[in-house]
């Protein structure tokens, strides 16, 4: 296949200070701009029942205020700066940024350093937190999917926490107390439990000394427990239907999926973009969804059958989820839709897909890859989730396990993940049909 | 490498790195198109997008031409992709995935937008799929169909999303029937259901016109290439889009409310709307900041911390200054618990009030000015979004060396301007506001 991909301008430079934060630095040239990132081993994994979205709420709180930054002055201060700033929980993380005029990297450093240590979790704002936290949830109650995927999430998993998801139940959320979350901080937002992240038009060796007199004298934590339990195979097909009012019936079928670090999971990549196209690398899903030639594409949206139907697989440190998903029009029928998913799968499973289908999804992956080097808070997005997630890969050479992966790959790991008795099927049926 | 960056504030004696803009180059071609760019500053050129090419083709035509049939422009610009040139949806999706090429066509009020992002290698290629589709889509059939059932199920999710609908019905309220902007731009189910083939193919005939168009383009293709291009794959192409009459509104004399109710839903969605200022209007930057402090700097200016943070009763509220290029809209959105809806509102107003009264503080103002700034840079990243500001500058007429002037702008700006403008155009005892929450039965 005739393709030209530049590689990364410039080497990534990983360290790792002696409180044992990890640090990696990708130099860029052009616009004068940086994308700093610290990614906290911590999420919706290292929750028990009794504190589900404690992760999430101690995300927020982080926003809250430290004694030299009160509430409200990280933000304020970022954007006075020209920059933007967020922070996100997932079931394996927790990561905030700033991607910010490069002159103003120190803002950066000093915000992440301080309140890795200095949060002050103050009762008030814990107290207020809970409201906003309980009405973010509420919010994502407004959309039926929500209920869909948090079932089909629960019934996938009996024993890993992957099953709780991240935003927590509303009884957690109504009991948590400022000690947990504070517990919580202590014990997962430490210098050991985490990886910083730059990627911009910087000087390598001055942003290294920069971050290790921000961080270098922060304490590390001295135990960070470990998430134990491993989810057994499943032992046959699990579903679920949810019943709420709701303007389309929709469809979510899951498969465990081997983690991260597992040698099949460029092959799992490609076999999503066959189902429904390449999806972005970049930080947000900038930069579009590729795949109006992809089989889901064809077969449902195309005939008409649904007004969406897609598939997805993401990388994570224990074994989570390969989804597919659908959104039926009125007049499709679900055992119908579902028996010709059925025939889909099967078709992957029994037959190799053929060159030049093959070459299309690794091209469409190849160009999501080069879309997402335009941005350095995409490439520190990239950095910093597979430093989480799969610390052992290296990646910037992701893109070459992708374009190795032939036609035989395709077809093995379709036979061996996407198997009837692996899977978790969910509807989500109108309750208006019911009546 | 060091920069000689000064600290973000508000005076600037030095320009730094940070300060080099680019300018725009524009080239009209014979039949009215425009060819536009950034000339990259070379100092801050940024390498690793030449992989990349962005062409971004803007009609001057939209949903305000739909007439008696709403959704019919969204309906024409969502066929263009299904079929062109004599090649059918399937064969376009297969080439353009080859490459890892994406192609989409969006339609606003008074633009319909096609862009294209490729490798640089494919532009060419993938540019002439944008112009097959724009000049000669096929509307098969049974597409015609399927967009239809598309349609039909997007309206379904908008009746029963709370956000969506608050906006709706505020918008209905601020535009009188028989005012282009009245209805939706997505139709309703009686309008989408009845639009047939003719009808797209009559609206493609005469909205669908070069004159006045604009290609900006950004990545790794230069200026004169485009235009090449341009004039090779489009030159021959002519006609005039029609002219489009967009009458301003007033403001009820006082404020208007409406409550409705959806079944199984937890949270309320309240939009509240005022007609306002298009984007030529001179109070339009003072009227930015002062929208920029009362309801989006940091975590959502002053409404997201008086509703969301000191008050804890929303996940969100805040505001957006909707300066088109005709007209405009001011809008003030929040998510809150049913039973905090009333408070919500006066509070909201209360922030405005406030603010309309004793203006922006010395800090807010120097946050705000600084934050527009400063960012500057990080809005040309990336090939799509130079090529967006390239147009933008050339759509509302903002000349050529805007980007090298709009920092005098903003520092030209008082404070007394900003609480000027805030009390002639946001007037909160005429404002619209529409609710909708959980049916509590």
């Amino acid at each position: 296949m005739n393709v030209d991909i530049a590689p990364p301008s410039t080497p990534l430079i990983r360290k790792t200070l002696d409180n044992g934060l990890t640090v990696l630095l990708r130099p860029t040239p052009g616009a004068p701009i940086a994308s700093f990132w610290v990614w906290y081993r911590v999420g919706g994994r290292n929750e028990v029942p009794g504190i589900t979205g404690i992760s999430h709420w101690t995300e927020h709180m982080l926003f809250k205020g430290t004694e030299s930054l009160p509430a409200g002055e990280i933000f304020r201060r970022v954007s006075a700066a020209g920059g933007t700033l967020n922070g996100f929980t997932w079931i394996d993380y927790t990561t905030y940024f700033e991607t910010l005029p490069i002159d103003q990297l120190d803002l950066a450093l000093e915000i992440e350093s301080d309140r890795m240590i200095n949060a002050r979790f103050d009762p008030d704002e814990v107290a207020s937190e809970r409201t906003v936290i309980i009405s973010e949830r509420q919010g994502n109650e407004n959309q039926p999917t929500f209920f869909l995927r948090e079932e089909v999430n629960a019934a996938s998993f009996h024993a890993h926490p992957y099953g709780q998801g991240v935003i927590g139940h509303i009884s957690d959320l109504q009991e948590i107390t400022r000690e947990d979350l504070y517990r919580h901080y202590q014990t997962y937002y430490r210098p050991n439990n985490a990886i910083a992240v730059l990627a911009g038009n910087f000087d390598p060796d001055d942003a290294f000394e920069r971050i290790q007199q921000r961080f270098g004298s922060i304490e590390p934590s001295p135990h960070v427990p470990s998430v134990r339990t491993v989810e057994p195979e499943p032992q046959g097909e699990r579903r679920v239907t949810i019943n709420r009012p709701a303007p389309n019936r929709v469809m979510m079928m899951t498969f465990l999926a081997p983690a991260a670090s597992h040698p099949d999971v460029a092959a799992l990549t490609v076999l999503d973009t066959i189902m429904s196209g390449g999806k972005p690398f970049s930080f947000s899903g900038a930069g579009g969804t590729i795949g109006r030639s992809s089989r889901f594409y064809r077969r449902f949206v195309s005939t008409g059958l649904a007004a969406g139907a897609g598939s997805s697989f993401s990388l994570s440190i224990d074994p989570y989820l390969f989804t597919i998903s659908a959104t039926l029009n009125p007049d499709t029928d679900p055992e119908e839709f579902e028996s010709q998913l059925d025939e889909e799968l099967e078709r992957l499973r029994e037959q190799p897909c053929g060159d030049a289908e093959l070459n299309r999804a690794i091209r469409q992956l190849q160009a999501q890859w080069a879309y997402a080097q335009e941005s350095v808070t995409s490439q520190a997005y990239w950095l910093g989730t597979l430093a989480v997630v799969a610390p052992e890969r290296n990646p910037d050479t992701f893109i070459d396990e992708i374009e190795a992966v032939t036609a035989q790959d395709v077809q093995r790991v379709a036979q061996t993940y996407l198997t009837p008795d692996r899977r978790t099927v969910g509807w989500l049926i109108p309750s208006q049909d019911n009546s | 490498m060091k920069y000689e960056g000064t600290p973000m504030t508000t005076e600037h004696d030095t320009p730094s790195v940070s300060e080099a803009m680019p300018l725009v180059r524009e080239t009209r071609i014979d039949n009215g198109m425009r060819v536009v760019s950034l000339v990259p500053d070379k100092r801050t050129a940024n390498k690793s997008a030449s992989d990349v090419a962005v062409f971004q083709l803007r009609l001057m035509a939209g949903s305000a031409l739909d007439g008696d049939m709403p959704g019919l422009g969204r309906f024409t610009t969502l066929m263009l992709s299904r079929g062109s040139a004599g090649k059918n949806l399937e064969t376009i999706a297969e080439e353009l995935d080859s490459l890892g090429a994406t192609l989409g066509f969006g339609c606003g009020r008074l633009t319909i937008d096609g862009t294209t992002k490729s490798l640089a290698a494919d532009a060419e290629v993938v540019l002439g799929y944008l112009v097959d589709a724009l000049r000669k889509p096929d509307f098969p059939q049974d597409q015609v169909e399927i967009i239809r059932a598309q349609m039909l199920s997007g309206l379904r999710q908008a009746e029963n999303s709370t956000r969506a609908l608050a906006n709706r019905t505020m918008r209905e309220m601020v535009y009188p029937e028989g005012h282009p902007f009245h209805n939706r731009a997505s139709g309703t189910v009686e309008s989408v259901s009845a639009i047939d083939r003719s009808d797209l193919i009559a609206f493609h005939e005469r909205a669908f016109q070069p004159d006045n168009a604009i290609v900006a383009v950004a990545g790794g293709i230069d200026h004169d290439a485009a235009v090449a291009l341009v004039e090779q794959h489009l030159g021959d192409w002519t006609g005039t889009p029609p002219e489009i009459d967009i009458q301003t509104v007033d403001p009820p004399a006082e404020l208007r409310r409406h409550d409705d109710t959806l079944p199984g839903k937890t949270q309320a969605d309240l939009a509240m709307g005022l007609p306002s200022i298009n984007r030529e209007h001179p109070d339009y930057y003072a009227l930015s900041v002062a929208n920029l402090i009362i309801g989006r700097f940091g975590l959502y200016g002053r409404l997201g911390e008086s509703v969301r943070e000191r008050q804890g009763m929303a996940y969100y509220a805040y505001s957006q200054l909707q300066a088109g290029k005709r007209v405009g809209l001011w809008v003030v959105n929040a998510g809150v618990a049913p039973e905090n809806v009333d408070r919500a509102i006066d509070s909201i107003i209360a922030e405005v009030n406030g603010f309309n009264e004793g203006g922006p503080t010395e800090r807010e103002y120097a946050d705000a000015t600084g934050s527009i700034l400063g960012s500057l840079p990080l809005g040309l990243e990336t090939s799509g979004s130079q090529a967006a500001t390239a147009g933008d500058i050339v759509f509302h007429n903002l000349g050529h060396d805007y980007l090298q002037r709009y920092r005098d702008i903003i520092r030209s700006l008082t404070p007394e301007q900003i609480t000027d403008a805030a009390r002639r155009h946001l007037d909160t005892s005429r404002l619209t506001v529409a609710v909708v929450g959980p049916d509590r039965e």
